[in-house]
């Protein structure tokens, strides 16, 4: 998958099927990032047309990850059933989810 | 009345033979049966011109059939059934193709009839939104010079009956010794080499009950491990009375199985007039019934059946496995907040099945768990954009 590392964030471009492998593909990307000092994060996830709920869960993991090490991360560019996935299991609670990466780009370069 | 009852008795047969191929090879001239129409004097003259050797033509994997009604008054007097197939197997989008099988009891074929194909071909992909579409035409009928020629140019498969028949044959019993020296005796030029096919067979019912004259036979169960498997999907449209549509899928419990019922639910869906949202909350219910169901199946032998039935009122998805039970009573209702401090960060599939669909019921059968999902077909009246709310049996 594709990483795009600016100066203060990292943007994440999964692709395919978010089921358990790719949802610990974006894990293990996470990971490196937050090694190499960048604590804020942004998964994009336009190119992702389905996924499961292994994958989800898969992306509280990462949220936890994240969390523990202080570090911040938003979704962004979710397709609508994705979007309404996320919202009725709850999940939006936990996350910041925008509509496009741009306002997931101001927002973090604000914080 | 007869005839049109044979018609559709044949149609019939072709859906369950267009379920059994899996890739095997077969004899090109069994699908070039216009160079040797022996009523046609200028076919005979084509005919003589072809190459004594004749190269296989491989089928494509079918992973399910079903008879295509087209209203247009274009496509009277041909029935057609259509294969939802991939070229290679593996379920990849850029081998997808359907091939659309037209039986015509015309008795000359004549380039009306194949631009009839032609336009019909393109419909059916455009309907089905599979770019790759394949025309097979099955007919005893003649063929005019001008046909021939169009058909030689585009490419377009054609087989008389008695052809459908060896090609029957050849996929279920390769091994043959009478079907290989029939087909020798009967085509000019001699087929010199035929690979013997590989066959997969099938572990599913045919269903042609009304056949006297049945192409394909249930095939014998047989025994594969996991190595020598193919991820074998079958469908099979059952039945069409009572104004329901009904699809069954056997899944092999492999790994991203569950996508291939997500990828059917959603084109019936789709197919019946649910909204996007609608179609993608429908295809999520599934996806993850069968996710869970699959896991479930601790044998790989055994399937997991799917049913989908489309009703005046409602989209009805049953997901059977067998082997393994599951109670919803022992599964709380997941929090995300809990989730975070917990291991264990599974169990949402239920809620979210529950939240998307709206009617959940699980049952034990015996032989194992059988869970049924609803959705309201929408009304004309209906934007269809709720979510609908739960009920939990």
């Amino acid at each position: 998958m594709q990483v795009v590392e600016e100066s203060s964030y990292a943007v994440i471009y999964p692709t395919g099927y978010l089921n358990g492998p790719t949802g610990k593909d974006i894990d293990a990307q996470c990971d490196q990032i937050m090694a190499r000092g960048m604590k804020r994060i942004i998964i994009n996830f336009r190119e992702i047309e389905t996924m499961n709920t292994v994958g989800i869960s898969t992306l509280i993991v990462i949220l936890e990850h994240v969390g523990n090490r202080e570090g911040v991360v938003c979704f962004c560019e979710l397709l609508p059933v994705n979007h309404q996935m996320l919202e009725v299991l709850d999940i939006s609670r936990a996350v910041l989810i925008f509509e496009t990466e741009d306002q997931a780009r101001n927002h973090l370069e604000n914080l | 009345m007869v005839k049109a009852k044979q018609s559709q008795e044949r149609l019939n047969q072709v859906k369950a033979l267009l379920q059994t191929m899996r890739g095997q090879s077969i004899p090109d001239a069994l699908m070039q049966a216009y160079l040797f129409d022996e009523k046609s004097e200028q076919t005979k003259t084509v005919g003589a011109q072809i190459s004594a050797t004749v190269t296989p033509t491989a089928l494509p994997h079918c992973i399910g059939a079903f008879q295509h009604t087209d209203n247009d008054h274009d496509m009277r007097g041909m029935l057609t059934a259509v294969g939802w197939c991939f070229s290679e197997p593996g379920f990849n989008r850029t081998n997808e193709n359907i091939w659309a099988v037209y039986l015509s009891d015309a008795s000359v074929i004549t380039t009306d009839e194949i631009e009839r194909i032609v336009r019909s071909n393109q419909k059916i992909g455009r309907e089905l939104e599979v770019p790759q579409t394949v025309a097979w035409l099955i007919t005893d009928a003649s063929y005019s010079r001008e046909a021939s020629a169009r058909i030689a140019q585009l490419g377009i498969h054609t087989s008389t009956w008695e052809n459908v028949i060896e090609i029957a044959a050849r996929v279920l019993n390769p091994a043959s010794e009478e079907s290989q020296s029939a087909t020798s005796a009967r085509q000019s030029p001699t087929i010199v080499a035929s690979p013997e096919p590989k066959i997969t067979i099938a572990e599913s019912e045919i269903i042609t009950e009304t056949s006297s004259e049945a192409l394909v036979e249930k095939p014998a169960e047989k025994a594969m491990d996991k190595e020598e498997r193919q991820a074998v999907v079958t469908r099979q449209e059952i039945d069409t009375v009572h104004d329901e549509e009904v699809l069954e899928l056997r899944l092999p419990p492999l790994e991203d199985m569950e996508m291939v019922a997500a990828q059917n639910v959603e084109q019936l869906a789709q197919r019946f007039g649910f909204d996007s949202m609608a179609v993608g909350q429908i295809k999520m219910a599934t996806l993850e019934a069968c996710l869970n169901a699959i896991e479930r199946t601790t044998n790989s032998e055994k399937e997991v059946r799917v049913l989908l039935r489309m009703t005046a009122d409602r989209l009805i998805i049953e997901v059977e496995n067998e082997g393994g039970t599951f109670d919803p009573q022992h599964v709380g209702s997941p929090d995300v907040a809990q989730k975070m401090q917990d291991s264990y960060k599974r169990g949402w599939g239920l809620k979210l099945i529950q939240k998307f669909m709206d009617r959940v019921v699980f049952e034990p059968y015996e032989l194992g768990t059988r869970l049924r999902m609803e959705k309201n077909r929408p009304s004309k009246a209906d934007g269809g954009e709720n979510i609908s709310a739960v009920s939990q049996a």
